[in-house]
């Protein structure tokens, strides 16, 4: 093979195709949303059931087991190791900051509406609602983090060759 | 003729071990050899092949496991066979760029 040009639209080829594999299909995003809400809200959610007048159910267990399910699915759909001995990615570095900050800021905020939540129920409520809502935006942020990993492969910046 | 940069690596320069390497370089560090197969459009004796030759050169690293009762392999470039495609990568970008003589 001697034309450069085609052996780098070969490599140019091959990048999209990791970055493709890596992709998320849209309702991975939206399960995340689901799962990450119930797993902040579970423990409001099973300490206050009757109160908030919700049944009695194993939130937090079944939203760890069923996150613990959403990462081993991605990994052996894509057949690529992405979260463990991963490729050390610009874009996780450079996204480090704000998603540290939105899942413990987020985390810091359920857990002071649990707090709350034993005195005023209102508070409870509160802790379910913004649960939701930080499901949402944790969501978004993962697809952000994923959105700009494929633009890192794609590019082959350092990291991602 | 010109003469053969030394940049170009012989290794890596056939076309199917520079689709491997891409890929490998591109993904995240274990790659399985489904996702070699189907990304490269390789079948598996050629991908064998080839990740042997890649693999003797100490470019390529093997690692044979399973997922359940199916046997799988995954791959990963190590960090000389990183480099060395690295430097493939921008030698043959320069050629491209009409910087370099060097030709294959």
């Amino acid at each position: 093979m001697s034309d450069p040009g085609g052996a780098l639209a070969e490599v140019a080829r091959q990048r999209g195709a990791a970055a493709a594999k890596v992709r998320l299909p849209w309702s991975y995003p939206a399960l995340f949303a689901v799962v990450w809400a119930a797993l902040l809200g579970g423990t409001t959610a099973a300490r206050d059931h009757e109160r908030l007048g919700i049944p009695l159910f194993p939130y937090t267990f079944v939203a760890a087991t069923a996150l613990a399910v959403l990462l081993v699915v991605f990994r052996r759909r894509s057949g690529l190791h992405l979260l463990w001995r991963s490729t050390p990615y610009p874009a996780l570095k450079r996204l480090q900051a704000r998603t540290t900050g939105v899942v413990a800021g987020g985390a810091v905020v359920e857990l002071g509406l649990y707090l709350l939540g034993d005195r005023w129920i209102a508070a409870s409520w509160a802790a379910l609602v913004f649960a939701a809502l930080h499901g949402v935006l944790v969501a978004a942020q993962l697809r952000r983090v994923n959105r700009e990993i494929r633009a890192d492969i794609r590019e082959g910046r350092p990291g991602s060759a | 003729m010109p003469e053969r940069s030394p940049e170009l690596d012989p290794l890596i320069h056939p076309l199917p071990r520079l689709s491997i390497c891409a890929l490998l370089a591109a993904g995240p560090r274990w790659v399985d050899f489904r996702s070699v197969r189907e990304a490269t459009g390789l079948s598996d004796s050629m991908i064998s092949k080839h990740t042997r030759t890649l693999e003797d050169a100490g470019y390529l690293e093997v690692r044979k496991g399973g997922v359940g009762r199916r046997p799988r392999t995954w791959f990963r470039l190590t960090p000389l066979g990183g480099e060395r495609y690295r430097g493939h990568v921008a030698q043959l970008q320069r050629l491209v760029d009409g910087t370099s003589d060097g030709s294959p």
